[in-house]
């Protein structure tokens, strides 16, 4: 491998590129996704590329764009017609080469998204195998070096561009994508952009996934049919409701679709504790999930005397003394 | 056979002299010799082992204790005080539900082939604490049995616990393989004990386990010959059918066992780690053993939602007092008020349980 410095070192030419000419959405060398950004067009509006791209001359003519995809982009959309850049062809690097030279320039100057890690990888194991990508450029990119990890951005890379956008804009988290691994193309593509729609946190999109993957094995049915549910569908379409509202009432349903048990006891206990009347500033709340064997009691009070006559209010409260857990109480 | 199953064996350099690999060398003439301290699949240790290479039979060296105390689990769950010795880990069966797909960070059947030599040092931790008794498993880390007709284990740990005075010896299967047991002259302070469960379960998720008419035949003819048994249900689980299911395999027991022979009968309701779940879905795709409504435990672990475990252990205890009243049942990691609400006592900690069951040891094994 050749040593990264020897390109600083080289008098390399500077050819006038035309941009319209170079493929910058794919090709053998991109791992650069998306737009480039509003920031980096004005700066280049302002002040012209400051460090011209690398590129590659090819022998049967043309360039190849080894790093500054985004800037290159971002001339497009400024109406430039060509760049000068910085060809590496004098070098003769290998194809490997050139990859670790784009992917050592882009990690110092910025964080890659995951989809451009998967473009990365998917590339690398191309050129340098399995085994070597695992062992010297999964940890390079941050990531682990277990196998699992590399399927699953390669898996990524073949996802269709709906989701790799929502990935490489937030919506949507890798984590969740990679738990929607196990699900059918078609099926993860669905859920994932259920979830993209409704913008939950990237938390809650992993218990979407789980909620959606218990349910359709608990039934015998595919998730798109308890997507497809009579239930979700007027949540979604119910216009009194603002999108965060849906999306927590979308997870509350299918919670209770998961765990009608649970649920039920849930709802009883605080059946059971509206019921008691409490004085102002008192709260009973169950043990997580109920399984623990402690209830909890929480009393806010400004004043000794505001207390003793909270505490007084309790003792003689027939509902507290009834309390227990919703399974051992007989309901008035 | 299980002999059938292992495909390969590899045995770890400098330990071909040992008892253990004399034998399984002697069944299999082509083993091969693998470096100190490797092991099949090293290479692979990063990933999760998916295959679990169960075709493999690793013999090598374990460098740890050989007597160790149960895990357990969590605050909040009472355990009985039960030590393992670990002589394998890995197993030749294939459950969906079992838990060491996730505990097991490397493939193949390992066999702890310095076990023998390593006896004395047991024995020593045994003899040093003559008050205690000492309830001891071979059946945590892997089927007590399934590899005993290619390892035997049977012809140094029965006389060694047979000899010990304030010890018993559990073997714990799934399997049938009890031929060298009856043939061997030993059996005081040993018993053999049965994993159980509803037939639905035992035929769409226990993978390569014998039926349970056939444990329940090499669990009678073992208390002919003189064992005592013991029986775990555990997993329970909660699926269609399972009141029926499960008073099948009572019926089954009521067929086939003299309830007085029982020692014990353990229950548990299906738990797991968090990072099984995966597993299981990759390793058994259809199965139905994460059905249900599991919440996390204290300990971290998902379980069936309380009330429902209540049920199940309440009903399971029902069937099994109708045919046995005095079956020595505990429940395994459970909660002090879910004994008291599905078994009508509770020991509340685990020196209490520990006490229970070790008064089963002495009731059963009247010399103790």
């Amino acid at each position: 491998m050749k040593n990264p410095v020897h390109i600083l070192e080289t008098e390399l030419p500077l050819p006038r590129v035309r941009i319209r000419e170079l493929d910058l959405e794919g090709g053998p060398l991109c791992a650069s996704f998306g737009s480039p950004g509003a920031r980096l067009i004005e700066s280049i509006r302002e002040v012209g590329v400051l460090n011209p791209p690398l590129v590659a001359g090819r022998p049967e003519g043309g360039f190849a764009v080894v790093c500054g995809f985004k800037r290159l982009r971002a001339l497009l959309s400024l109406g430039e017609e060509s760049c000068a850049c910085r060809d590496l062809a004098p070098l003769a690097l290998s194809p490997l080469e050139l990859l670790r030279t784009a992917l050592l320039e882009n990690l110092a100057v910025r964080e890659l998204c995951p989809v451009e890690k998967a473009m990365a990888l998917a590339r690398l194991v191309k050129v340098a195998g399995m085994d070597e990508t695992l062992k010297s450029y999964m940890p390079t990119l941050g990531l682990p070096a277990r196998r699992d990890t590399l399927n699953a951005y390669l898996a990524l890379e073949g996802a269709e561009f709906e989701t790799k956008d929502a990935i490489s804009r937030g919506g949507l988290s890798f984590k969740a994508f990679q738990s929607a691994l196990d699900l059918s193309k078609d099926e993860r593509g669905q859920v994932l952009a259920f979830l993209a729609g409704l913008k939950y946190s990237f938390n809650n999109q992993l218990q979407v996934i789980e909620l959606l993957k218990d349910i359709s094995e608990d039934n015998g049915m595919s998730i798109a049919d308890v997507l497809d549910t009579p239930e979700i569908g007027s949540l979604l379409g119910d216009g009194s409701l603002n999108q965060p509202q849906k999306s927590s009432r979308i997870l509350d349903h299918l919670r209770t679709l998961r765990s009608p048990a649970i649920s039920r006891a849930e709802k009883d206990f605080e059946r059971m504790v509206a019921a008691c009347g409490l004085p102002k500033g008192v709260r009973i709340d169950h043990p997580p999930y109920f399984e623990g064997a402690d209830l909890r009691m929480e009393i806010r009070f400004r004043s000794g005397p505001e207390l003793v006559d909270t505490l007084s209010s309790l003792s003689g409260n027939r509902g507290v003394s009834a309390l227990g857990m919703p399974w051992e109480v007989d309901e008035p | 056979m299980t002999d059938s199953w292992v495909r390969r064996v590899l045995v770890e350099d400098g330990l071909q002299s040992t008892r253990i690999a004399r034998r399984v060398s002697g069944l299999f003439p082509h083993c091969e010799t693998m470096p100190s301290g490797g092991g099949a699949g090293e290479a692979a240790a990063a990933d999760p082992p998916r295959g679990m290479d169960k075709e493999t039979l690793t013999l090598m060296r374990f460098r740890g204790e050989f007597l160790k105390p149960c895990p357990g689990t969590g605050e909040g769950y009472i355990c009985c005080g039960y030590q393992i010795l670990n002589i394998g880990t890995n197993c030749p069966l294939d459950c969906a539900y079992c838990i060491l797909q996730a505990y097991i960070n490397q493939p193949s059947l390992r066999v702890f082939a310095n076990l023998t030599e390593a006896l004395p040092e047991v024995a020593e931790r045994i003899d040093s604490d003559p008050s205690r008794i000492w309830r001891i498993g071979t059946g945590e880390f892997t089927d007590s049995l399934a590899l005993d007709p290619v390892i035997g284990w049977h012809e140094t740990l029965l006389p060694f616990f047979s000899s010990r005075p304030n010890a018993v010896l559990e073997l714990k299967t799934k399997t049938d393989h009890v031929k060298a047991l009856v043939e061997s002259p030993h059996r005081d302070r040993i018993i053999v004990s049965w994993s159980l469960n509803s037939p639905w379960i035992a035929s769409r998720e226990e993978h390569r386990a014998p039926s349970l008419e056939r444990r329940l035949k090499a669990a009678s003819l073992c208390q002919r010959e003189g064992f005592v048994v013991g029986f775990h249900f555990d997993p329970l689980f909660l699926h269609p059918g399972w009141r029926e299911g499960y008073r099948r395999t009572v019926d089954l027991l009521d067929q086939y066992i003299r309830p007085e022979g029982v020692i014990w009968i353990s229950m548990g309701a299906m738990r797991y780690m968090p990072s099984l779940k995966p597993i299981i879905r990759s390793r058994h795709r259809g199965s139905s053993v994460l059905r249900g409504e599991f919440v996390p435990g204290l300990d971290g672990k998902l379980r069936y939602f309380k009330p429902i475990r209540m049920e199940l252990y309440g009903a399971l205890r029902e069937m099994l007092l109708s045919w046995n009243p005095d079956p020595g049942l505990y429940l395994c990691m459970e909660r002090p008020e879910v004994w008291s609400a599905s078994m009508g006592w509770s020991p509340g900690t685990g020196a209490g349980l520990s006490d229970f069951l070790d008064n089963r040891v002495r009731k059963v094994f009247s010399s103790l």
